[in-house]
């Protein structure tokens, strides 16, 4: 796993500052079918390559932040505030 | 008459003090008087300047997040009248019973603050500060001089913090004054 999160407020910390909280996903809309929304909640791709996940600083800023990282590689994209996925 | 009597006692009462480690004195670790303490939460983005008038020191407002702040200090008024004046754009809370200040200052006190955080002391300016992890206590860490810091911590781990303080400042020669 990746050693250093940039995180946009603090600056590069170490993992063992964050809390990871599993896949960011696009929420399905309240009145999908069971099906999708069962999905949503447990099935998950746990894929080799780039994924995007959510991740809590809990031990600097205790924001929520979206981290886009390689699972092979342990390179990190980008990282970003979550609130600012918010319409 | 309440069953259970609360009292009041300093958090480092039965810490360890003296000289440890190596002959000389690299580091001085100090307990801080357990003076005000609040946390402050407004909207990211928010300028904490008003915020500047409640506290005192070489750091008085320590940013710890997007719109969260600690504000330390000795000044005068309640927390109720600063609420008031800062409303509605702060809200406060006190913290004095829940965190406390250690202070941690000569040559090598960098050289110790670096085995246990990966916070990068050599951009951290004077009146900065960063919430972080110490090994895996949270602290509040401030840099009060260019040999100087302070650290917050929660009050159940201050003893903790000041252990393992201790122990890791030992090759430096480490003196802690409770």
């Amino acid at each position: 796993m990746a050693s250093l999160i940039p995180c946009p407020h603090c600056g590069p910390r170490p993992k063992e500052e964050f809390t990871v909280r599993g896949a960011a996903l696009p929420r399905p809309a309240p009145n999908a079918p069971v099906a999708e929304w069962q999905a949503h909640v447990y099935l998950r791709e746990n894929p080799r390559g780039d994924y995007a996940e959510h991740w809590h600083h809990s031990g600097g800023c205790r924001r929520w932040l979206v981290v886009n990282r390689n699972t092979a590689t342990h390179a990190v994209h980008s990282v970003t505030d979550a609130a600012g996925e918010r319409p | 008459m309440p069953d259970t009597v609360l009292i009041a006692r300093p958090a480092l009462a039965s810490a360890a003090t003296g000289h440890f480690g190596a002959p000389g004195t690299g580091v001085t670790l100090a307990a801080l008087p357990e003076d005000r303490l609040w946390q402050a939460l407004a909207r990211p983005g928010t300028d904490p300047a008003p915020m500047l008038a409640y506290g005192a020191g070489r750091c008085p407002l320590r940013s710890i997040g997007p719109g969260q702040w600690l504000i330390v200090g000795v000044g005068t008024g309640t927390l109720a009248e600063a609420q008031a004046a800062l409303a509605p754009t702060f809200a406060l809370s006190d913290q004095t019973h829940g965190r406390m200040r250690v202070s941690l200052s000569g040559p090598r006190a960098a050289d110790l603050l670096a085995k246990g955080t990966a916070v990068n002391l050599a951009l951290l300016p004077e009146g900065g500060a960063a919430q972080t992890l110490f090994g895996h206590i949270g602290i509040t860490l401030a840099r009060t001089g260019p040999e100087a810091f302070e650290l917050a911590v929660l009050r159940g781990f201050a003893l903790s913090l000041w252990d393992e303080l201790i122990l890791l400042g030992r090759e430096y020669g480490i003196e802690a004054r409770a």
